[in-house]
């Protein structure tokens, strides 16, 4: 066994050296690349870090801890907080309905889901402007009734919520379609109810890939600028999301304050980044461990398998 | 418990395509494993799919115990279904797969744990109840799944192509314990599968399909002793397909002269159907050389020898022989040959080939 490992290992080699480029070659490419990291990714990063604490920590703290900012940090964790829930109750519906059945206008109703995606955000946002805005089409009904939506909260919250819908959605539709409906078909003949088909066998089954969409739908709505920019009115305290408060801050030469507020803003992306890495590290080494498990484990005792059995 | 579909008409697509299930009518004996055969897109899994609930039926009904269940969901069949890829649950254990339907009842836990114990034992995996699917091997997952079907103690198992994704060794191995297995559960079993061996010898009764449509239904025996038309005759076990014409009330296949079917006019070309194991080779005696056969090959197939003849008439046919008997005649390929046919089945010749 171990000489069939070396001589693929020998093989790879050689292989590596023949398709290989000379070493002054592979040097420049190496730069190339690193230099394109450096200028376009690393170097944008370090400067909102740097430029956040150029005058210390303390003016960093107070720049964050300024009742404008503390209320736009409330504002885009609510937002958060209710355009990710709805659009993973959406995507679910989404995705379960477009993989587990067969309907006319489906093709249709996948190209809307990306609808979100393929505009400009400032579009999204203009398309609640002249839905709900004052010369909008319930413009004068939601006046009359006493309903502030755009230039408010709720503006902010369906504006996101649109510009992030195809995250949870997409995710799901790709990984529920590559595993098909084997799996709901046999619980549904084992008399398992719609609700418990969901619940126990589709959810458990994409659960990696819902996590994921949840991840990035989270990443999206609490960044999103042009949609919320355009519905929310900049009203300082009440409808600034965090990065409409960088514009601001950032308009009135406020540098500090901007860029702390940046920095919280990038110190998410890059959460987000290692929580997705960590995520998909999960999924893999759990099916690796059940693989290596399955080869190494000898037939388990049978008291331990009824043990198994109700929990 | 039977399992009656009358009249079973389903369309997939546009109602001009042709329909996967044309006017389908059967019944599945109570206690008996009933095949659903033929060539694949002759419908049979479509036609298992609509007795499980899995599809709905443009027209027709389906009856199990002699109850309407067309419009019933397989939520409430009662149906235990086992798929050509398993459909085990990978999120859950070896046990959890079994005792899933069990628990979707709300069985008290003591009586699921004794249960899954013995459904563990009857499928001969006792020890891998704390397994994971990916954990077992194609066999042992068809085996769990077959478990966790007969765990809801199902009115009728039906089993989509089964040992389908299994290699021959597997299969073979499979097919032994299916048999035993019914014998020990006495379930109605409907099964459907293009095998024909496996046809042949799983099943007590046959429903051969054809584009759709029953081609002909009855015992093992039955389809393969006096098949119904050309299409049972080649599909299930083989067989040389001889042309000629009738004279004189015969037909002539290879050296011999069979019985033309009724009614068949002189001249009218006619098919004989002969299973290689049907026809004897032998050296001339005293034949015109014009009737003799000539051997072109011979291949060795264990106990058995392949002959390859091919007729005066240009047609070539397969013989089956015993290697003793065939030692005994002492022939080379290349020389003349006569061919007796024991037993043929003569059709008329359809006109649509």
């Amino acid at each position: 066994m171990s000489g069939i490992v070396t001589q693929r290992a020998g093989n790879a080699r050689r292989r590596d050296t023949q398709i290989g480029e000379s070493l002054g070659v592979r040097i420049l490419l190496i730069l190339v690349a690193l230099a394109f990291l450096g200028v376009f990714l690393v170097a944008p990063i370090a400067t909102v870090f740097v430029s956040a604490f150029s005058k210390g920590v303390g003016p960093y703290v107070d720049a964050l801890t300024q009742d404008e900012t503390l209320d736009a940090i409330r504002l885009t964790l609510l937002t958060a907080g209710i355009a990710v829930p709805l659009n993973v109750l959406f995507g679910i519906a989404a995705a379960w309905l477009v993989s587990k059945y067969d309907f006319w206008g489906k093709s249709v109703l996948i190209t809307v889901v990306d609808l979100p995606f393929s505009v400009s955000p400032v579009i999204s946002g203009l398309i609640f402007v002249l839905l709900f805005g004052a010369r909008g089409w319930f413009g004068q009904w939601l006046t009359d009734h006493d309903v502030k939506i755009i230039f408010a909260v709720p503006g902010i919250v369906m504006a996101t919520t649109f510009v992030t819908f195809p995250l949870v959605a997409r995710e799901l539709i790709a990984v529920m379609q590559a595993q098909g409906s084997d799996e709901e078909e046999a619980a549904l003949t084992l008399g398992a109810s719609g609700l418990q088909i969901l619940w126990r066998i589709t959810l458990p089954k994409v659960r990696w890939g819902l996590l994921y969409g949840v991840i990035l739908c989270n990443a999206r709505a609490m960044g999103e600028f042009g949609a919320v920019s355009v519905v929310s009115g900049h009203v300082r305290g009440l409808t600034n999301t965090m990065p409409l408060q960088v514009e601001i801050l950032y308009n009135e030469y406020n540098f500090v304050g901007a860029f702390a507020v940046a920095s919280l803003l990038s110190a998410l992306a890059l959460v987000t980044l290692i929580v997705k890495k960590a995520v998909e590290w999960a999924a893999s080494s759990r099916q690796a461990r059940r693989d290596a498990s399955a080869r190494a484990l000898a037939p388990v005792r049978s008291a331990v398998s009824l043990e198994g059995v109700v929990q | 418990m039977t399992v009656r579909v009358e009249n079973i008409v389903k369309r997939f697509g546009n109602s001009s395509d042709a329909a996967a299930v044309a006017n389908v009518s059967f019944e599945a004996r109570p206690k008996a494993i009933t095949t659903l055969l033929g060539p694949s897109g002759s419908g049979k899994s479509t036609l298992l799919r609509l007795i499980g609930g899995l599809e709905t039926p443009d027209q027709g009904r389906v009856f199990i115990e002699g109850k309407d269940v067309t419009e019933l969901s397989p939520q409430h069949r009662n149906v235990g279904f086992v798929f050509q890829s398993y459909a085990l649950f990978k999120h859950m254990s070896v046990a959890e797969n079994i005792a899933f339907g069990m628990k979707i009842r709300g069985l008290p836990k003591a009586q699921v744990q004794r249960r899954v114990a013995e459904l563990l034992a009857l499928v001969q995996l006792p020890e891998y109840g704390a397994r994971f699917p990916s954990q077992l091997s194609g066999g042992q997952r068809q085996r769990v799944a077959l478990a966790r079907a007969l765990a809801i103690e199902p009115k009728v198992l039906l089993l989509d192509e089964p040992f389908g994704a299994l290699d021959t060794q597997v299969r073979l191995e499979l097919r032994e314990w299916l048999i035993g297995l019914h014998e020990q559960t006495g379930i109605t079993t409907i099964l459907v599968t293009h095998d024909q061996e496996e046809a042949l010898e799983l099943s007590q009764h046959i429903v051969l399909l054809n584009q759709g449509k029953v081609a002909q239904a009855g015992s093992p025996h039955d389809l393969y002793d006096h098949p119904a038309d050309e299409f049972v005759a080649s599909f299930l076990g083989g067989a040389n397909v001889i042309k000629s014409r009738v004279s004189d009330g015969e037909a002539k296949v290879g050296t011999q002269s069979v019985r033309a079917p009724a009614g068949a006019g002189e001249g009218t070309p006619v098919q004989a159907f002969v299973r290689p194991h049907n026809m004897r080779v032998r050296r001339p005696n005293g034949e015109n050389p014009v009737d003799l056969g000539k051997i072109e090959r011979l291949t060795r197939v264990g106990g058995y020898v392949k002959v390859y003849v091919s007729l005066p008439t240009g047609e070539s046919v397969v013989v089956l022989m015993s290697k003793g008997d065939l030692e005994a005649l002492k022939v080379e390929p290349g020389d003349p040959v006569a061919v007796d046919v024991v037993d043929a089945k003569v059709f008329v010749q359809s006109y649509s080939i």
